[in-house]
């Protein structure tokens, strides 16, 4: 920086005419420059304006939340508008990656404006809390709504839906009967059949981290090289992919997520469909620990503006209405109780859930994330 | 002034996070040594080194073709070469493994028809693929810069070659290939960044880069340490290549050989030449456009009724207004900064123009995250001028707003506009100014007055690009936009995200057509206007 100054007091010798010019120009650009932002925030604040209204909370003026959201669906929004409807509360969303929305939601500290964080995994949530981003909610609604395993045992985030991590085989080349549990996948009889995306995946992160719960880091770690060994090819695509791959042979089994499964079945390319029709879903751990789940959830951030509303909006979403739209558009599990799942994933069949407590993910993640690095799973 | 004071502001991000890298070595950073960084780097300098040829090479011999020859539908190929540069690479990245996936178009008809094949044998998703699909959708990076400098500055120096008889393969390596240097290696080093921090079609890929690894420690793991030492690595990394660059360009200055700079005239193919060029051209577009476009065009079909469109013209209005309003404020900067460059000694000048360039060095959401820091310092130290004229007001104004993008987007894509503006000044040099002058006008009205129109070509290519980029651009508008704020790349994002590629279509379409619809409207404006200087 010094070299740059010092030059440029020379330029302004040499050409202090023009100089001259320029400075007077510049001031005016930059007054237009100014007024010009000016204008700008001045449009944003009579446009939008969410904090404002509340922290007066005014009852005259309108009511707002404002989520911070890593879902994506459109059917979240058919959601906030029937809450809107239900309460008067006007949801302002913000979507965008679950990670990078925490880090946003740090940067901000104490100012921001966000009101409520959701999420696609719990691991996610449990950062936020560390972070101490969140704040604790003392709700009955959602105490007697949402089963203990699925939230945080210090109510600092709740989950919302649920999704379980299965298995994926070709019907004509696998039978069930030789399917069992996920440790099972490590046998070398698998061996280049097997077809699971990449480390970087929170949920094969996830999935992980649950094995160091039940089974302890070592043999967490055996399982994890078990499976690079055995893998079909190196990692790549999403979930859809994998069950691809095994539609067109490359593999016998995926591992991957219910509802893209789900999707899959109800894909508008009947050729995606066809392929999908190739595979049965396998719930593993049957007879052991129990299949692996995720929760996308929600916490209310530390210093949200408008706690009470962002609270309202998190009982809907765990009220029998949202969570029959979570069960009906996207195909995965309820939280809730009483509702039912939609009809393919009760042809499913029920199953046994692993029974740690999803608190654990979170923890875990980072353990689980260097031993995917270690065993060199790409 | 200004420009060192807009160079100035346009880094505060970059600063914001360059005081954070910690050199100690911990835990984290020696496991990443141990486990990733090895991948990382190889792959890295893979791609980005054969990913420079390939586009480097489609770009010239194209641009070239373009601008020296006259065949059938010349002025349609012009630029539809440009199109290509319209599809986002991870969008294109998605559709090309779409398709050649088991329930693509192409596996599904080579089952209709029997024949049968290790399904490796279309395996997209790797190191190669990565080259494949960042070359056809960068390569307009080089083309348009080349060509316009090819037509507006080489015409005497191609005509006096010709005329001492020149074949066309000895023109372009003797004349051509050193007279594009300057503008060849700003568009490499455009392309080069942008793989260097592309996340998108690694990502999906699951390619090892250092971009990748910079996304997972920070994002993935928490840990800013390693990401944000890594990013400054990059960064460095991409200086010392500029520093190379500079030096091995030495101090040489080119300035128009004569008074009037001649569009060059394009010979005129005859017979199997000219089909063969037409022939060529058709199946290069056919590759890098039509089948990822029609693709699209019938998973859209396919996808909409399950697409939700509602606020649809709201989303583009966002887009459109924004993207404009960024590309602008970029051209002027530039304009600007290239400008009063020409006057400066070599080294702070080079320093300065460099400075420009930070931004694009870096992935896009460590940038957005350097922006937010800043802004929101910025609007504690604002706060008391709002509650100035607004004593309820929040504290976080401008971080709340769009203005907060906007700037996001100016620090990322100074560069993008800086290569076009900067070699088209480059190449005028001082004398007309230095005539303006003589004759009694300012520096700057000189620039406004005369330089500006004879750089006209070189600014509008300039425009395109950074206008589209910012269309298409991603991770800046999904961490910075505030509330209710959509652009139609976020409802890609959104969907593509969830693995909807079907659905994700539809907005993706929207924004090729719009870019397609920008870079007719700037081409129609260029031959107008050039059309009436020859008379």
């Amino acid at each position: 920086m010094i070299i740059i100054n010092i030059d440029n007091d020379y330029q302004i010798h040499f050409f202090g005419r023009y100089i001259h010019m320029k400075v007077f120009k510049s001031t005016t650009l930059l007054a237009m420059g100014l007024s010009a932002i000016m204008l700008f925030t001045g449009c944003s604040s009579t446009s939008e304006k969410p904090s404002e209204n509340n922290s007066k909370a005014d009852e005259t003026k309108p009511k707002v939340v404002n989520l911070y959201t890593d879902r994506h669906y459109d059917s979240d929004d058919k959601l906030y508008s029937a809450f809107t409807e239900e309460t008067g509360i006007k949801v302002n969303v913000v979507k965008g990656k679950s990670d990078e929305l925490i880090e946003r939601l740090k940067t901000e500290g104490a100012d921001t404006e966000a009101d409520l964080l959701i999420t696609a995994d719990v691991g996610r949530l449990h950062r936020a809390k560390v972070s101490s981003l969140l704040q604790p909610v003392d709700s009955q609604v959602l105490k007697t709504n949402i089963p203990e395993n699925l939230r945080d045992k210090e109510n600092y985030w709740f989950g919302l839906t649920k999704r379980a991590r299965v298995i994926v085989y070709a019907k004509d080349r696998v039978k069930p009967s030789e399917l069992s549990t996920y440790e099972d996948l490590a046998n070398p009889k698998w061996k280049g059949k097997i077809l699971v995306r990449g480390a970087d995946s929170v949920y094969n992160q996830s999935l992980l981290a649950s094995f160091i719960e039940t089974m302890g880091e070592e043999n967490a770690k055996k399982w994890a090289s078990g499976i690079v060994a055995n893998m079909a090819r190196a990692p790549k695509g999403g979930d859809r992919d994998q069950a691809k791959a095994v539609a067109a042979g490359e593999g016998d089994i995926a591992i991957m997520n219910t509802y893209y499964f789900g999707h899959m079945l109800n894909s508008s390319d009947p050729e995606e469909k066809k392929a999908a029709e190739k595979l049965a879903i396998f719930f593993p751990d049957q007879n052991g620990t129990g299949t692996h789940i995720n929760v996308s959830g929600a916490g209310v951030v530390k210093s949200a503006k408008n706690k009470e509303n962002a609270v309202k909006l998190l009982e809907f979403l765990a009220s029998e209405k949202a969570q029959k739209s979570f069960a009906e558009a996207n195909y995965e599990y309820p939280v809730l109780k009483s509702v039912d799942s939609s009809d393919l994933l009760k042809s499913w069949g029920s199953f046994k859930e692993q029974p740690i407590s999803l608190s654990k993910l979170g923890e875990l993640n980072e353990k689980a994330v260097k031993i995917l690095n270690e065993v060199g799973w790409k | 002034v200004l420009a060192f004071l807009s160079i100035i502001i346009i880094n505060l991000p970059i600063i914001a996070i360059v005081s954070r890298v910690n050199f100690s070595s911990n835990s984290n950073w020696k496991h990443f040594k141990q486990y990733l960084l090895p991948d990382a780097v190889s792959n890295t300098l893979l791609l980005v080194i054969i990913t420079l040829l390939l586009s480097g090479t489609i770009g010239v011999l194209l641009a070239t073709a373009v601008a020296l020859f006259d065949f059938p539908l010349k002025r349609f190929f012009e630029w539809v070469l440009y199109i290509p540069i319209t599809i986002p690479p991870y969008i294109a990245a998605y559709v090309y493994a779409g398709m050649l996936s088991y329930t693509g178009i192409i596996q599904r008809l080579c089952r209709g028809w029997g024949i049968s094949f290790p399904p490796e044998w279309l395996d997209i998703m790797n190191v190669r693929g990565a080259v494949f699909i960042y070359s056809i959708t960068l390569y307009p990076y080089i083309y348009g810069v080349i060509k316009s400098f090819l037509e507006n500055h080489s015409g005497n120096l191609i005509d006096t070659a010709r005329v001492l008889g020149y074949k066309p393969v000895k023109l372009f390596i003797k004349v051509i290939l050193p007279l594009i240097r300057i503008p060849l290696i700003g568009g490499l080093m455009l392309v080069m960044m942008e793989v260097v921090s592309d996340y998108g079609v690694i990502k999906y890929f699951n390619i090892q880069t250092v971009s990748s690894t910079i996304f997972n420690s920070w994002f993935g793991m928490g840990e800013t340490g390693v990401s944000i030492r890594l990013s400054f690595y990059v960064m460095i990394f991409i200086i010392a290549l500029q520093v190379i660059e500079e030096i091995m360009r030495g101090r040489k200055k080119y300035n128009l050989g004569s008074g009037r700079a001649r569009p060059i005239t394009a010979i005129k193919l005859k017979g199997f030449k000219r089909y063969a060029m037409i022939f060529f051209l058709i199946l290069f577009i056919t590759v890098a456009f039509l089948i990822p476009v029609g693709q699209m065009v019938v998973w859209a079909i396919l996808a909409f009724q399950k697409v939700s469109l509602a606020n649809l013209s709201q989303i583009i209005f966002n887009t459109l207004l924004y993207s404009t309003l960024a590309t602008i404020i970029i051209l002027i900067l530039n304009i600007l900064i290239a400008h009063s460059r020409r006057w400066m000694s070599t080294k702070s000048g080079f320093i300065m123009s460099k400075l420009t360039q930070l931004g694009y060095s870096m992935p896009g959401a460590i940038i957005a995250i350097g922006t937010i820091t800043i802004f929101v310092a910025f609007d504690g130290l604002l706060h008391p001028l709002y509650r100035f004229f607004d004593p309820n007001a929040k504290k976080l104004l401008l971080s709340t707003s769009v203005t907060m993008l906007v700037f996001a987007f100016v620090v990322r894509y100074m560069a993008i506009g800086y290569n076009s503006v900067n070699s088209a000044f480059a190449k005028v040099g001082l004398k007309y100014n230095d005539a303006a002058r003589t004759l009694g006008i300012s520096r700057t009205k000189a620039m406004l007055k005369v330089e500006l129109p004879m750089l006209k070509n070189s600014l509008i290519a300039g425009f395109i690009l950074t206008f589209i980029d910012i269309l298409k651009e991603l991770p800046l508008t999904l961490l910075l936009r505030p509330f209710n704020y959509n652009t139609l790349a976020s409802r890609v994002y959104e969907y593509a995200n969830d693995e909807r590629i079907h659905e994700a279509s539809v907005p993706a379409l929207i924004i090729i057509f719009l870019s397609i619809l920008a870079v007719i409207l700037l081409v129609r404006i260029n031959s107008r206007k050039g059309g009436i200087k020859k008379k």
